[in-house]
């Protein structure tokens, strides 16, 4: 009785060995899969934020080259415009130049002119250009160019802007 | 009803410490571009339109009804019944049509013709840009007839008056002769500062007249020409200056009687250039005027000082604008502005 009674107690507690092994192992099963699963959803994670970065940056390059395409675009077909506009204005000024309205506007140059010489405009040398007329001081202080083409050269980018501005507005 | 200036004079203090100071003027006189112009401008209140902003164009404009606004603000504290806002203004729409008749009479452009230009109540700016506009002076006249002006029928009777071109000193003195009249019932009831400041204007209309007429060759008899109410220019010495020959000849007949305003010098010195003149008589009546409103602050001065202070500054403004238009060196902007201070 006591050998089967010893036999039945190491058969029981080595059953319940093996039973905890066998548990033991499959904890750890279940641990190392759990933690393959936690590692390739990280992986899989960084895989398509590096493919959506990649994108992105391809889209953003994308956009700002036809931005910049199209930015082009426009300036120069701004640029043609204004040189277009600018051609034009001094044609205009040219063939008008001779009219009675083109020579009471020179006239006007020419004495706004001399009203800069002071003392010097009476000995001023007033000479004919196609357009108007240049006016040196007598002393050679101060020339001016009083020709209309002269005053579109300078004033040309203020109305440059307004006729880009006119031009937007028509759009 | 004598006028009552204490209400307007303080105004015009107030409207005073609007105008451009020595150092803002300076700044704009030496301005690069007229970009930095507008914004100095802007920077002092001047707005600028939107449309054709970097232009002479819309800059003349601003400075124009920037003047405009000022004056129609110390106007409101004028009495409904006072005559001097009227004088004020009849005496910026005299200038305005003088511009129209002398541009219509050269062709100039309609721009050319609204250079320096204050709008009234009476000739606002539309109308001053429709008058503009107009390619004959009869046209301008018959403009002023459909808007009836007061002085449309008269200029429209002087201009339809030959089958040639309208003689334009003629048509002047008819602008001249309106203005007088409404200059001499304004001053009659305004107090002696007044009264002395017509006296003096049509003194110094004559005198201007007096050297136009002495460079010319009109056959027209320069008695037509002269304008009652002055007080120190009588009808005799103006018509012997009228027949100096020249208007070196003229501004020194001139000089003696004219010297009791304290501008016989600068007839002298400005007989040949009525433009350079105009500008001198402005200064000068501008420091006596400051002078007296020291002297006198409840009578006309402080309001008149204003005035002429504030067309000064449109002048140098507009001085400032040729000069950067013409491309003047800043130091000889700053220069022509100095002369002309």
């Amino acid at each position: 009785m006591a050998l089967a009674d010893l036999l039945h107690t190491l058969e029981r507690e080595a059953a319940g060995r093996a039973d905890a092994r066998l548990a033991d192992a499959r904890a750890e099963a279940e641990r190392l899969t759990a933690a393959n699963a936690a590692e390739l959803a990280t992986r899989r994670e960084q895989a398509l934020a590096a493919r959506e970065q990649a994108l992105r940056a391809e889209a953003e390059r994308s956009i700002v080259t036809a931005t910049r395409d199209a930015e082009r675009t426009r300036l120069l077909a701004q640029h043609e415009l204004l040189a277009r506009v600018h051609d034009r204005a001094r044609r205009n000024l040219v063939q008008r130049a001779g009219t009675a309205e083109g020579q009471a506007a020179i006239g006007v140059l020419v004495a706004r002119a001399l009203t800069y010489l002071g003392e010097a405009a009476a000995t001023a040398r007033v000479t004919p250009q196609p357009t108007g007329s240049r006016v040196e001081a007598g002393d050679a202080s101060v020339d001016v160019d009083a020709t209309l083409e002269g005053v579109l050269e300078r004033l040309w980018p203020g109305l440059a802007m307004d006729v880009v501005r006119r031009a937007e507005l028509l759009r | 009803m004598t006028a009552r200036w204490e209400a307007p004079n303080a105004r015009a203090r107030g409207l005073g410490t609007h105008l451009l100071s020595d150092e803002a003027m300076s700044a704009l006189s030496t301005a690069p571009d007229l970009a930095a112009m507008v914004a100095l401008l802007e920077a002092a209140g001047i707005v600028i339109p939107e449309e054709g902003r970097l232009t002479p164009l819309a800059i003349e404009l601003g400075i124009r009804r920037a003047a405009a606004n000022e004056l129609q603000r110390l106007a409101r504290w004028f009495g409904d019944r006072s005559a001097a806002p009227g004088l004020i203004f009849a005496d910026e729409d005299r200038r305005s049509l003088r511009a129209m008749i002398r541009g219509a009479a050269a062709g100039a452009s309609a721009e050319a013709r609204l250079v320096g230009l204050i709008p009234t109540p009476s000739l606002p700016e539309r109308v001053l840009a429709e008058l503009a506009r107009q390619p004959r002076v009869t046209d301008v006249a018959a403009l002023l007839v459909a808007w009836d002006h007061p002085l449309g029928s008269a200029l429209l009777s002087a201009a339809s008056a030959t089958a040639t071109e309208p003689d334009v000193l003629r048509l002047e003195l008819e602008v001249d002769r309106w203005f007088t009249g409404r200059a001499r019932a304004a001053a009659s009831h305004g107090g002696r500062t007044l009264r002395r400041y017509v006296e003096q204007s049509i003194d110094l209309d004559n005198a201007r007249t007096a050297l136009l007429l002495a460079a010319s060759d009109t056959e027209l008899p320069a008695d037509d020409f002269f304008l009652s109410g002055g007080r120190h220019l009588s009808r005799a010495a103006f018509r012997d200056a009228a027949k100096a020959g020249s208007a070196l000849a003229a501004s020194q007949q001139l000089a003696g009687p004219l010297a009791a305003h304290g501008v016989g010098g600068l007839l002298l010195q400005h007989a040949g250039d009525i433009a350079r003149l105009d500008e001198a008589l402005l200064r000068a009546r501008m420091s006596a005027l400051r002078l007296e409103a020291r002297l006198d602050p409840l009578g006309a001065a402080p309001v008149l000082a204003y005035v002429l202070r504030l067309r000064a500054q449109v002048v140098a403004l507009r001085r400032c604008l040729w000069g950067i238009e013409l491309g003047i060196p800043p130091a000889r902007r700053a220069a022509a502005l100095e002369e002309t201070a």
